[in-house]
């Protein structure tokens, strides 16, 4: 059920009244479940699915209550971290697992659609409850944490605290102001992803379609440069007007999503790109990534932190890429905005270092600047996004068919 | 208030007629590219 459907409005409306109509706290969480479960079998396909998903939440729930204790016979960290992320790589069948498992173990037919956002979640709730920083932990609230219809197929990633407080008091949209806002925002998602995406998806896929099917000298470079700034645009409009629908979604239930997106085109730099886009997973790299492993690292090597630390972003970003999938594409894709990222944070510590903190801010306020910076960070992200959308063949084919168009000349 | 109404619904019908004609014409582009990851 793509939430830019017919099939997905229709199902909203009804979950939506029955909400509405539930009454007090328990009767709407009841139902609140029930839809849930009910948009969930829409996806799982076969009960082995069923099944998988189920021991995914309870074992995650459990997880998390292993996790809470820590004195004398704890379960490691490490361990409760690693087996959900351990199914993850196996239910999406990561191609290095074929040099360790026969490939009749990696062509089993299991598919669960949003894992990858349910396992950050159960990371955060896991790693949270281990340091004592988690709201009081419940089964039927981890589940709907879990299974919320409006983030399972593609988050934003939810903090557990932040479902959890709704949760205790679940009320839909306060009034038909709100109510009329959050309408608004959905249409405007659809409007986004099944229209305005749609159509740059046409464009982008016939530009460099034409790419590859050998246009001649500036047509092919023509067409690649349409391919090249379009991509973006479409993943964009695809992406964050999905969001713009399940952010509206839940306001219609009085329960406030994180955003995702905040003019990421806008951005002057790749750090500041990636404060605006995706921002969920962003902050959740932040958080279990890079934190994590920079602490560590500081702990034992002080002195080496500063380049540790640029090291260690290359790395949370390499990840984030790998994460898409795992052909070589994506390890690129992840290693170029990594590269983006550790050359902005050096680049504003050189700065730093040679005029200080008010220099730097002077700097960046002048207006010439700031369009310059955005206009090459846009082109980068361009960049970034061509090793996105097809293997890397098909991209590094589209170069050559380029590269020999212009030779021809 | 009366511009949001107005808004909703002019949208409602733009978005009806944009899912009628991606569901007629058999389009499959209005997936969502992040729920394969």
């Amino acid at each position: 059920v793509s939430t830019s459907s017919l099939a997905y409005l229709a199902f909203l409306v009804a979950a939506v009244l029955l909400f509405c109509a539930g009454g007090g706290p328990r009767p709407r969480r009841i139902l609140f479940g029930a839809v849930n479960a009910a948009f969930a079998a829409f996806f799982v396909g076969s009960w082995t699915n069923a099944a998988l998903l189920a021991a995914f939440v309870l074992g995650g729930y459990a997880a998390a209550r292993l996790a809470q204790n820590r004195g004398r016979g704890a379960v490691p960290l490490s361990l409760l971290v690693s087996v959900p992320v351990a199914l993850l790589l196996y239910v999406k069948r990561y191609a290095f697992l074929s040099l360790f498992l026969p490939s009749a173990a990696l062509s089993h037919g299991l598919e669960i659609v949003g894992l990858s956002y349910m396992t950050f979640k159960l990371i955060h709730v896991v790693v949270d409850a281990r340091e004592g920083a988690l709201s009081p932990l419940s089964l039927p609230c981890y589940a709907n944490y879990q299974l919320g219809f409006f983030t399972l197929a593609a988050g934003p990633i939810q903090r557990y605290d932040d479902f959890a407080r709704w949760w205790n008091e679940p009320s839909p949209a306060a009034d038909e102001a709100e109510s009329l806002a959050a309408w608004n925002r959905i249409l405007n998602g659809i409007l986004k992803s099944a229209l305005l995406g749609t159509l740059a998806l046409k464009v982008y896929t016939s530009a460099f379609d034409g790419v590859l099917a050998g246009a001649s000298g500036r047509g092919a470079l023509g067409r690649f440069l349409v391919a090249f700034y379009v991509y973006p645009i479409f993943i964009y409009l695809n992406f964050s007007g999905y969001c713009d629908v399940v952010i509206g979604s839940a306001r219609l239930f009085g329960l406030t999503l994180p955003e995702n997106f905040d003019s990421p085109f806008l951005a002057r730099n790749m750090i500041d790109f990636w404060n605006r886009w995706h921002i969920s997973l962003t902050f959740w790299i932040r958080d279990y990534v890079f934190m994590t492993s920079y602490k560590w690292f500081a702990a034992r090597w002080n002195s080496l932190r500063r380049p540790a630390g640029y090291v260690l972003q290359f790395a949370a970003l390499l990840i984030a890429g790998v994460w898409h999938g795992s052909t070589w594409n994506f390890f690129l894709f992840g290693a170029f905005h990594g590269l983006g990222v550790a050359g902005a944070t050096m680049y504003g510590d050189a700065l730093r270092r040679r005029v200080g903190a008010d220099g730097v801010r002077l700097y960046l306020e002048r207006p010439w600047l700031r369009r310059g910076a955005m206009l090459l960070t846009f082109h980068y992200v361009c960049f970034c996004f061509l090793f996105f959308p097809s293997d890397l063949h098909k991209t590094a084919a589209a170069l050559r068919a380029v590269a020999a168009a212009l030779g021809r000349r | 208030m009366r511009r949001l109404w107005t808004a909703v619904v002019l949208k409602s019908i733009l978005v009806a007629l944009v899912l009628i004609a991606l569901w007629a014409l058999k389009n499959k582009d209005a997936y969502v590219v992040y729920m394969q990851f």
